[in-house]
């Protein structure tokens, strides 16, 4: 937060409840407040995944497309992609950001 | 869950925005209803007996009630969660609302048109320029130009997901309740002009409008994009709101020239000596006769220290660093200290319209409801009420 943000907040001994990075801190070592922010952000992360497929699934086999069977042989055979690669990098970075130093 | 706005001020979501928005609401909704229940009982079964080993009684205000909080794992994970699915609002929404920038814009300047009056050379407190409010990237004002529409178009997007649904689809839950409590409280007070003040983009000002139609009303804030952003959107949802940038501190209106000035959540985003100031030129701009009315969270000299504090953290962990001394005042004594007799004070507590139903508003008037130290009450979980407190201003003889 910002020396604004702290510095208002009417009480002085609240001062310790912050990490170096001015962030609020509650576990006993800092890392801890941002391993937990990585678990939560990977949380979100697999359920756009499973609404996402949940949504392709269902126009597949709705349109006569393919049946619930083919798509799970599909599922077998998935190949990876220079484009899945790059999504896959960019998926890193978003999930893992609190891991970073701030800017 | 997750609101799909009805206005047409909304940027049009991905998949993927539209998944991630939804598991914030959900995530909020398991740390505000489930964790906030888990973390009341271990307040109770441990932290309570525990510090009573210690000092032969139990906390006795939301410091201590804090301090020994800060100790137990199910407050830091808790708190851990619900800091993170703070700042996940936010990333939930930004990358539409930059992704669809320049149509927004152009809207905005088409649909605003002759319904809001900014100002290039206004200075916006710190309290709002400094400070990302709850998290908010850019607060209030954001980085580009004074007059964007980004900052605007994040916070009802966001709100839309922070809210998780209880604050209705048009997150104008508040401020319908609060017309609808006026209304049928006071069936002889028919307001002609209405003042909105720190309205942001207008979400709860538009109720009074719909409640009073013969009302002229106007929205004051001090950030001139979420003005335009909300001129635009109340004209493109058909209601007839004019909007100005002004300070509340300083209101460039006539003496007596309102029959009720309103604001919700806004005085606990304010210093303590500004709030004084507001109450005052609240007062002055008020005719004889009329109605100042906030919503706002409930004070903590009304509610126990557990309950207190539930709504206090807000102050020590989401940017709100003038919550607990707004909260920490007694409303009674804020209208007082402005000028208002003490015998015009009242205070009360309204179900929410969109969880409870207008009956339940009509009830709670008949029944004169002030249930302020209860769980539910300014909690915005499952169940939520709303806490407001007014005066009037005395009428001349």
């Amino acid at each position: 937060m910002t020396s604004d943000a702290l510095s208002a907040i009417p009480e002085p001994s609240a001062r310790g409840y912050y990490g170096p990075d001015g962030q609020p801190q509650f576990f006993a070592d800092p890392a801890m407040d941002r391993f937990a922010a990585v678990l939560i952000k990977l949380t979100q992360e697999l359920w756009v995944v499973t609404e996402r497929l949940d949504g392709l699934e269902r126009a597949v086999i709705s349109q006569g497309v393919l049946t619930r069977a083919q798509l799970d042989a599909i599922a077998a055979d998935s190949t990876v992609s220079a484009e899945r690669d790059s999504a896959l990098l960019a998926y890193v970075h978003r999930t893992l950001a609190a891991l970073r130093e701030p800017a | 869950m997750a609101v799909e706005l009805q206005h047409a001020m909304k940027p049009t979501p991905t998949g993927e925005d539209l998944a991630r928005q939804r598991f914030v609401s959900g995530l909020r909704m398991f740390v505000l209803n489930d964790l906030a229940g888990d973390l009341r009982r271990a307040y109770d079964q441990r932290v309570v007996p525990d510090f009573q080993r210690h000092h032969g009684r139990a906390p006795a205000n939301g410091t201590e009630v804090h301090a020994a909080l800060r100790q137990d794992p199910t407050f830091k994970t808790y708190s851990a969660l619900r800091v993170n699915a703070q700042k996940m609002v936010w990333d939930s929404v930004t990358p539409m609302v930059a992704r669809e920038h320049d149509r927004l814009s152009a809207v905005a300047d088409t649909a605003s048109h002759g319904r809001v009056q900014t100002r290039t050379d206004f200075k916006v407190p710190r309290n709002v320029s400094a400070i990302d409010v709850h998290f908010m990237p850019g607060s209030y004002t954001g980085s580009k130009a004074p007059d964007d529409v980004t900052p605007g178009a994040v916070y009802d997007q966001g709100l839309a997901v922070f809210s998780m649904g209880l604050m209705g689809k048009n997150l104008d839950d508040i401020g319908l309740s609060m017309a609808r409590y006026v209304s049928r409280k006071f069936p002889d007070f028919r307001p002609l002009r209405i003042l909105d003040v720190g309205c942001t983009i207008g979400h709860n000002t538009l109720p009074w409008k719909q409640t009073y139609p013969n009302a002229e009303v106007v929205g004051i804030d001090v950030a001139a994009g979420g003005l335009k952003y909300g001129a635009a959107r109340a004209s493109l949802q058909g209601v007839d709101v004019t909007f100005q940038q002004m300070n509340a501190e300083e209101l460039e209106f006539a003496d007596s020239s309102f029959d009720l000035v309103f604001s919700s959540m806004f005085l606990h985003e304010l210093a303590l000596k500004t709030t004084g100031k507001v109450f005052k030129e609240i007062r002055r701009v008020l005719r004889p006769g009329g109605l100042m009315l906030h919503m706002e969270l409930p004070p903590n000299t009304q509610m126990g220290a557990f309950e207190g504090f539930y709504l206090d953290w807000d102050c020590y962990y989401n940017v709100e660093p003038f919550y607990k001394a707004f909260r920490d005042q007694d409303p009674a004594d804020l209208c007082r200290n402005a000028g208002f007799a003490a015998d015009r004070y009242f205070q009360f507590v309204v179900p929410s319209i969109g969880s409870y139903g207008t009956a339940a508003v009509d009830e709670a008037i008949a029944r004169e409801a002030n249930n302020v130290n209860c769980e539910t009450t300014g909690r915005l979980a499952n169940g939520i009420q709303w806490f407001g407190f007014g005066a009037w201003k005395e009428s001349a003889q």
